[in-house]
Formats: structure tokens, C-alpha cells, sequence
């Protein structure tokens, strides 16, 4: 066993050094192609790279009205405002100032500009004379015109795509505060971000990732106010992604997360802009991802999974209790199995003692140890659980209606599980929905106290609390100790934890991300570097 | 990491190696006990143990009233656990000792020394500290534990229950495991213990009951032990005086004559009693003053005394005066001249203040307490008279 977990270690070791090895960014082409004086070059050269995929539209037509001038545009259906480009081609071929009197090598000096400052009226245009450069910016849905005698292209920026709107997030609804939610479209969210925080300082970075996908990923800081060692570390690791494709936030989360293997999330989401904002502002970092409506925020700290939009929206003082709330819902998610395992078959001295006999009760004629039947139960409502996301919409109606019946009476009724192990499993499920940041590692750690408390007792149980606690306070998220205000106390930060104090007492913005001397992440950095 | 894993397979050891009571038990292959009875076999000697097992199925919503939510079982055995040993030839549960309320011992067993019988309590992990000790009169061990005339569903509970609200009736004394333990192995004092008696009441038709009578338990008096051996019995009054002295009780009830007529009662509820004894040595011989001052309310008139009139409180407070001093002497007098048992804790006291003379009285203490002085000085207060200061039907009365 032992020589198995060497292994497994020294695998996990060259998966760091693997990643550590920066990657260059990879090219369509092997060498950087030129674009020609001659528009056929260029249109071969093109049509040898995309030609043979249907959706690339070449269209060849002539500048002016004597047809003089050959050019192409190539764009790729679906992607572009097409009564756009038809309206460009249409003003360009009609163009028929100079060309009656003047010498024409004046003319075909002057095209090239004539077209820039005056036909081509978009504001989104640019010219270039990197054809690598040419060529993703048709992947990614401009169109591009060659005019013959030109080494240089233009770039046009008329992109329509067919995309969802802006509407109401489902997974983090609020009742007071911005209904607005993230979309697929990166440009979109970037934005909803700007719109929000008007200010020159906030940048945004733009980057591609994913050596197939070529994904479009954005990171979004305000200047200023992030601490530059957690931007240049967040930079730093996503050069160093190597991966063939990015499709979802995700994928770039579980890239640059700081413990893979940990069953805590140091990376966090949002699907509300507001949210995101309020966390920029704070002095973190937000990655956004085309094509997802997740955006991740870094440094990430264990509290934020228990604050809410909301908290801030209302008054603080019943916000407060909700705050307390949450905490005490996150324990009783995560143990409060364990703890009726353990007390039930190890220390029935702890329960007062009608409620003692009533559990007794109920427990005769009960066929399974407390145990399987705890198992049974969370197995149960996990598979509900997940045939109801699962189903589609119509069918969810009748998951719900068995899954009740099954768990709520047959069971029970059947004298399969007992009464009080229905309501430990529906408290545990119910508090778990409370705060869904952390719900997959609630998830597995209910299982492991479980376990713990089923062979150990209240002893074991303790042992688990120790090891996860132990194991939080070890985790950092770009340099900032996960258990922030708490772990490492900052006294002046405890005012936004377990209550929620006044907005006028938290003007000071959170000093464990801004000025975080012990920056684990960042001084290893440098150490990879020297050596 | 080398070092991480060494740290965590240790922890692993430890909870293996380490663990204390690892051993589990599902709730249903336990009995919960809620009462203990002992007694001795007069012919074998062995000990008798009788235990009042729950019946959690009897206690379910919606089960038949007709089962009985108690089952007693009896075993015998050379000692207690071998007794509880042999319990488990015919019953299918294992004892759960920890939601255990009460022990009961027999009077008999009880005046050969109960230490030697606690202690099989006293050591198991099991029982708590704070479970009552009552003594059975007269054999009545079983029957004890076998009769209820009240409310509760556990008869091992109502006895609780009962226990618990007599706090405020000082005519009865009770004692919890601990507090015996302190009381018998201390110096200079000596502890008492409740008395359960059973008692027959009527059953009238109201009640649903097949017999005419039904059977019940009765708290009453105290039982008073030397060290460890039951030496005698306190009654109900005696008990009062007792509790007046030692402050055990929160509340009473004392009785004077009416002011207008000796023959009619009034009944006066103590609200506060709070007593200081202080030792004084004279002439080489030791004297204990026991000051009480009690603060008490009037409850019922039978006549139509004027209580608004400070000459009538301070009377009847100088009646009630001589009725708790009667009521102290009585139980002192008890105590001192025939059971010769110090359970007020005079010596504790004596010790306390005067350590040099209690080492030389130390050793024959029992022979000098029954001999030692004291003094009796009583301040009594009467606060209110309820919502009335003159009874109602004074106009007609006379």
C-alpha cells in the first residue's frame, strides 16, 4: 500500500513539473505566412486551409464601377450580419470617383486608404498584414476583405450570432438586487461588467486558450486596487495551461486550481454580474470564458461560499442571523448523519431520555444497523436528487411525486427506515441546498464522518472534524489562506464573517487578498524561475 | 508529504489502539433501564436484582394502550453483576444502565452497608453520577418498582418526576449517588436517603379501572444511616425540622393555631429558609447556634383575623416562631439521643471552624454528638397575605 501511494505521489509530482514547462502559443500554421501583393495567392493560400469546410464563404467581386480592382472577402456563414457585408460590397463597387482622369498607379496608392477613411464605415475596422492573424479573426467571426495588389487585409468586425439574452440566472436567484445574469457571449459579459464599474482603471485582458477551441478568455481587474503579485500569478498559470480544448470555465478552474486534489474549491463562480463586480472592486481577479456563463473569481476564500448578493442589499441585522444560519447549515449538512450514527449506536447516555425511547421506538422492527440505514437514506436522495436535474423538464414532476411517496411513507411504512433517520436525511438535504457553493464538498465529506463515525463512534467523528479542519486550514487560493479572516485572524475583517456588519464600518477593502506578504503561490513562482 | 502521511497513519493507530468505548450497540438490542432494585435472599444471601425495562414499542404514536410500556425483570446472583449476568438467561435485551433514574434498596440490605452494593454503579461507565437513592420499607422492593397512581408513561420516571417536584414539600429528604458518596465518606457527617412506602388509593369510575383500589408509591421521611448503615427512620414532621436546620428543602408548609380561635388552623407556605450554624466552645464544652431566618407567606384563614394590623403579623409570627423551634428540637432531639447518626454535619462544621479541638473529638465523634449543646434562635418574617388581608366571609362570621 505504502509503495502505491509513492507512486501515486512521485505521478503527482511529474504533473507539476509537467505543467510548470510554459507553453508557446500554437499556430494555425507552421510558419507565419505573409499575405501577398497578389489577391490569388492569398485566395489559394486560404482556400488550402479552409476550403474544405462548407461553412467558408469566398466571395470574389471587383472595386469601382470599370471593374478594375479584384478583391475577395471571406467569411464564415452563420457568424456574420451578411445584409452587412452585401451592403459594403455594394458601396464598394459602385466607388467611381478617380478612375476616368487620373494615372492609376495614383489610384492604387489611394485605394487602400479611400477605403478605410471613407467606404467601409464600421467602427470596428482594422487592418493587418499578419496573415495568422487573419485567419483567427475569420475563426472567430469578423470578415476579412483582400483587395489585389495589397499585402494587407482588412478586418471587419460585423458579427451576428444567434445567442441567448440576458436574463435571470437560475442558479443563483436573488428577491432584492440586479436581475441580471451572465451569458455565453463573452463580449456580452464584458459589458455587463463595464457597465456596472465605470472606471478607466478596470482592464480588461484578453487571451486565447485551448490549442484546438482557441477559446476567448478575459480577465477582468480593476488597476489599482489588485494586488499585482495574485494578477501576475493568475497570469502566469494560465500561460501555462496546455490543453487541447477549453469549453467551459471549468476546465480553466480545475487547470489553475491550487490543490487538484483537494475535495475544497479554491476557485470561485458567479453567473451575476453584480456579484462578480462587488468581487473585482474587493481586488480579485475574474476570468470569463467564452461560451459559459461562469465566471470565475480568484483569490477565492471559504466565507464567500456564504455570502449572499442579498446580504448586502437589505439591512444588516436580520441579514446577520442569515449569516449565522448559513454556517450552522453547512455543519448540519455536513455531519449531522455522522452524529446521529454515532450517538445512536455508541452513546445512547446523550439522549435525553424520552427521545431516547421514542428513537428506540421507532427503531424496532427495523431490520438494518442505524448505519446502512443513514446510507441507504443519502444514497436515495442523492439519486433522486440527480434524476431530477437529469430528467427532462416533463418528467421532473413525477421524480419528485415518487421520490416523496418512497421516502416519505413507503419506506417508512414498510419498516425498512425508521422515522427520525427520514428527518436527519431531509434536514442534512434540505441545509445542504442552503449553500450550494460548497455542496460537492459537503457532499463528501457527510460520507467520510459517516464512515468515520460508524466505526469509531463520537471519537471517530471528532478524528474526521480535526483532518478536514486541519486540511482547510492548510489550503491557500493564490496566496490568500482559504480560512482568511478566520484561520490566520484578521481581527478588522471578522466584521463581514459570521455577521454582517453595517456597510459604513467595511469602507476598508479586504487586507488578506491585497496585501498578502506570505504569497505561497507567488514565491514559488520565483523559486521555478531561478532554477 | 513524507512527514503528512506518517502523521495521519498515526492518528489511524491511535483511533484503533486508543479508543475508549468503541464497543456499539443498536439502539434496539438495548433495554433502557429506568429503575434498579436490590434486595438480598434471606436464605441463599444472594443479591436480587430487579430492573424496570422500557418498552419502546408500547411508547410508539399510536400504539395500544393496553401493553405496558415497563417490563421488570428479576435476576439472582452471588453479586451484582453476577446478577446482571444471569439476567441475560431470559431476557432478549442487553441493560442500558445509562438513562437509569433511581436505585432502590431494600431495607434490610440496606442496614448491612450499601457502599459494597454501589459500587458496581459507581464503576461503570454506564451510570450517571446524579441517579437517586431511595430506600424500600420493608421488603417491598419489587413492589415498589411495580406500582404507579399518576401520569407519567416510565414508572421509572414518575418516581423521577415525583422526586423532582418534592423539592418544594420539606417533608421528605432525598439524595442523589453522589452527594451519598460525598455524605457517607466525609468526615463529620452522615447521609440521609429518601423513603418510598406504597400506598393504596380508591379508584373511582371516571378512571376506567377494573379494580376498586389501585396501588401507588409514597414518598415520605427521611431514612438515616451511620457511614454507611441505615440506622433508623425520620417521620414526615421530624423530617421537616431536619430540613429546616440543614436548609434541604425550598419551601414547606407550616401550620399555627388562628389568633381568634385556637381550635381553627392557619397554613402559612415557607418562601425562603435560610440557616447559618455557628460552633462556639465554652467552658471546654462545644455549642452550636442554629440561626434560621424564614420569610413566608399566609395561605389560608379560616376566620376573619385582620392582617392589616401590624400587632396581628407580629403575633403570628411569634406563633410560628415557637412552632418551627418545637419542630427543630423535636428532630434534633431524634437525631441526637436515638439514632446518634450526625447528619446535620455538625462535625463538618466544627471542623471548620475549629480544626485543633474537631482533631481530638475526631475519633469518638460519634459518642460525643449525641452530647454537644446547642441553641435555637429563629427569625421569622410573614410578607404578604395573598390578594385578601381579611377573609372574605368576616361580615357574617364572627
Amino acid at each position: 500500500m505504502f509503495q502505491k501511494i509513492k507512486k501515486y505521489m512521485k505521478f503527482a509530482k511529474e504533473m507539476k513539473q509537467e505543467q510548470d514547462t510554459t507553453h508557446e502559443a500554437n499556430n494555425y500554421v507552421e510558419h507565419d505566412d505573409i499575405i501577398y501583393m497578389e489577391m490569388d495567392i492569398n485566395l489559394k493560400n486560404l482556400k488550402k486551409i479552409l476550403g474544405k469546410s462548407s461553412d467558408i464563404i469566398f466571395k470574389e467581386f471587383k472595386i469601382g464601377v470599370n471593374d478594375k480592382i479584384k478583391a475577395f472577402v471571406c467569411v464564415i456563414d452563420g457568424l456574420v450580419d451578411k445584409s452587412k457585408i452585401e451592403g459594403y460590397i455594394k458601396t464598394m463597387s459602385m466607388f467611381d470617383k478617380p478612375m476616368t482622369n487620373d494615372a492609376s498607379e495614383m489610384f492604387y496608392s489611394d485605394i487602400f486608404t479611400t477605403l478605410k477613411e471613407k467606404l467601409l464605415y464600421s467602427v470596428d475596422l482594422k487592418d493587418s498584414t499578419s496573415f495568422n492573424e487573419v485567419l483567427q479573426s475569420i475563426l472567430s467571426g469578423n470578415t476579412v476583405l483582400f483587395i489585389d495588389g495589397y499585402n494587407s487585409a482588412f478586418i471587419i468586425d460585423a458579427q451576428s450570432s444567434e445567442q441567448r439574452s440576458v436574463e435571470e440566472p437560475n442558479s443563483e436567484m436573488t428577491i432584492r438586487g440586479s436581475r441580471e445574469g451572465f451569458v455565453e457571449n463573452i463580449k456580452v459579459n464584458v459589458s455587463l461588467i463595464r457597465k456596472i464599474i465605470r472606471n478607466p482603471n478596470l482592464v480588461f485582458e484578453t487571451l486565447y486558450l485551448g490549442k484546438q477551441t482557441h477559446t476567448m478568455v478575459c480577465l477582468a481587474y480593476i488597476e489599482g486596487i489588485v494586488n499585482k503579485n495574485v494578477l501576475e500569478e493568475v497570469k502566469r498559470r494560465l500561460n501555462k495551461i496546455d490543453a487541447d480544448f477549453i469549453l467551459e470555465s471549468g476546465y480553466i478552474e480545475q487547470y489553475i486550481e491550487d490543490r487538484p486534489f483537494s475535495i475544497f474549491a479554491t476557485v470561485g463562480n458567479s453567473e451575476k454580474p453584480d456579484k462578480v463586480a462587488a468581487k473585482i472592486l474587493e481586488g480579485r481577479v475574474a476570468i470569463l470564458c467564452n461560451g459559459t456563463p461562469y465566471v470565475l473569481t480568484v483569490p477565492y476564500e471559504f466565507i464567500e461560499a456564504f455570502q449572499a448578493s442579498e446580504d448586502y442589499y437589505s439591512r444588516p441585522y436580520a441579514d446577520s442571523f442569515l449569516r449565522a444560519g448559513r454556517l450552522l447549515a453547512f455543519f448540519i449538512s455536513a455531519s449531522l448523519p455522522a452524529l446521529y450514527v454515532s450517538i445512536t449506536s455508541f452513546h445512547p447516555k446523550m439522549i435525553p431520555p424520552i427521545l431516547l425511547l421514542s428513537i428506540a421506538a421507532s427503531r424496532e422492527g427495523v431490520p438494518f444497523t442505524s448505519v446502512i440505514e443513514v446510507g441507504i437514506m443519502l444514497f436515495g436522495f442523492q439519486i433522486i436528487k440527480e434524476s431530477g436535474v437529469r430528467m427532462p423538464i416533463p418528467g421532473g414532476q413525477a421524480v419528485s411525486i415518487i421520490g416523496a411517496l418512497i421516502v416519505g411513507q413507503a419506506a417508512v411504512a414498510a419498516g425498512i427506515i425508521s422515522n427520525p433517520v427520514i428527518i436527519v436525511v431531509a434536514l442534512t438535504a434540505i441545509t445542504g441546498y442552503i449553500i450550494n457553493p460548497v455542496s460537492d464538498a459537503i457532499f463528501l465529506i457527510r460520507f467520510i464522518l459517516l464512515g468515520l463515525s460508524a466505526i469509531f463512534g463520537f471519537f471517530g467523528f471528532i478524528l474526521g472534524i480535526f483532518i478536514i479542519a486541519g486540511h482547510m486550514c492548510s489550503l491557500n487560493s493564490f496566496g490568500t489562506p482559504f480560512l482568511a479572516p478566520f484561520a490566520p485572524t484578521i481581527w478588522s475583517e471578522l466584521k463581514d464573517t459570521i455577521v454582517r456588519m453595517p456597510l459604513r464600518f467595511m469602507k476598508s477593502k479586504p487586507k488578506s487578498i491585497l496585501h498578502g506578504k506570505s504569497n505561497k503561490g507567488v514565491d514559488n513562482s520565483k523559486e521555478g524561475e531561478k532554477t | 508529504m513524507k512527514k503528512k502521511f506518517f502523521i495521519i497513519i498515526n492518528c489511524i493507530i491511535c483511533i484503533v489502539i486508543l479508543t475508549g468505548c468503541w464497543d456499539t450497540r443498536e439502539l434496539n438490542t438495548i433495554g433502557v433501564v429506568y429503575a434498579i432494585g436490590l434486595e438480598k435472599d434471606e436464605n441463599t444471601k444472594q443479591i436480587i436484582c430487579t430492573m424496570q425495562m422500557a418498552v419502546p414499542s408500547a411508547l410508539k404514536i399510536g400504539a395500544t394502550r393496553n401493553e405496558s410500556s415497563v417490563e421488570i425483570v428479576e435476576s439472582k446472583g452471588n453479586t451484582i453483576s453476577d446478577a446482571v449476568r444471569n439476567l441475560m438467561e431470559k431476557v432478549d435485551r442487553f441493560p442500558d444502565f445509562s438513562q437509569n433514574k433511581i436505585i432502590v434498596i431494600d431495607e434490610e440490605l440496606a442496614r448491612e452497608g450499601i457502599l459494597p452494593i454501589l459500587d458496581f454503579f459507581k464503576r461503570s461507565y454506564q451510570v450517571h453520577n446524579i441517579q437517586w437513592i431511595a430506600i424500600a420499607k420493608s421488603k417491598k422492593v419489587k413492589e415498589v418498582l411495580g406500582t404507579q397512581h399518576g401520569i407519567g408513561n416510565i414508572q421509572g420516571s414518575y418516581l423521577n418526576d415525583i422526586i423532582n417536584i418534592s423539592e418544594i414539600n420539606a417533608k421528605v429528604a432525598n439524595i442523589n449517588m453522589m452527594e451519598f458518596y460525598k455524605r457517607a465518606l466525609g468526615d463529620g457527617t452522615n447521609p440521609i436517603a429518601g423513603v418510598i412506602e406504597t400506598s393504596e388509593e380508591p379508584n373511582l369510575p371516571i378512571e376506567r379501572k377494573s379494580n376498586n383500589t389501585s396501588r401507588g408509591v409514597k414518598f415520605s421521611g427521611a431514612a438515616v444511616f451511620k457511614g454507611d448503615k441505615l440506622v433508623g427512620f425520620l417521620n414526615t414532621e421530624e423530617t421537616e425540622g431536619y430540613n429546616w436546620i440543614v436548609g434541604g428543602a425550598k419551601g414547606g408548609n407550616i401550620t399555627i393555631s388562628s389568633i381568634l380561635d385556637s381550635n381553627k388552623l392557619i397554613g402559612i407556605s415557607v418562601q425562603k429558609i435560610k440557616t447559618k450554624i455557628k460552633p462556639e466552645i465554652i467552658n471546654n464544652k462545644i455549642v452550636f447556634h442554629i440561626e434560621v431566618k424564614e420569610e413566608g407567606n399566609i395561605d389560608e384563614v379560616p376566620d376573619s383575623t385582620d392582617f392589616s394590623e401590624l400587632k396581628v403579623i407580629k403575633q403570628l409570627e411569634y406563633e410560628q416562631k415557637i412552632v418551627l423551634e418545637n419542630q427543630i428540637r423535636m428532630a434534633i432531639y431524634k437525631i441526637q439521643k436515638t439514632l446518634r447518626s450526625d447528619i446535620l454535619g455538625f462535625g463538618t462544621i466544627l471542623n471548620k471552624k475549629y480544626p485543633k479541638v474537631w482533631k481530638e473529638k475526631k475519633d469518638n465523634w460519634d459518642d460525643v454528638f449525641p452530647t454537644v449543646q446547642y441553641t435555637v434562635d429563629i427569625d421569622v418574617q410573614i410578607n404578604r397575605s395573598g390578594l385578601i388581608d381579611k377573609a372574605i366571609q368576616s361580615q357574617k362570621l364572627k
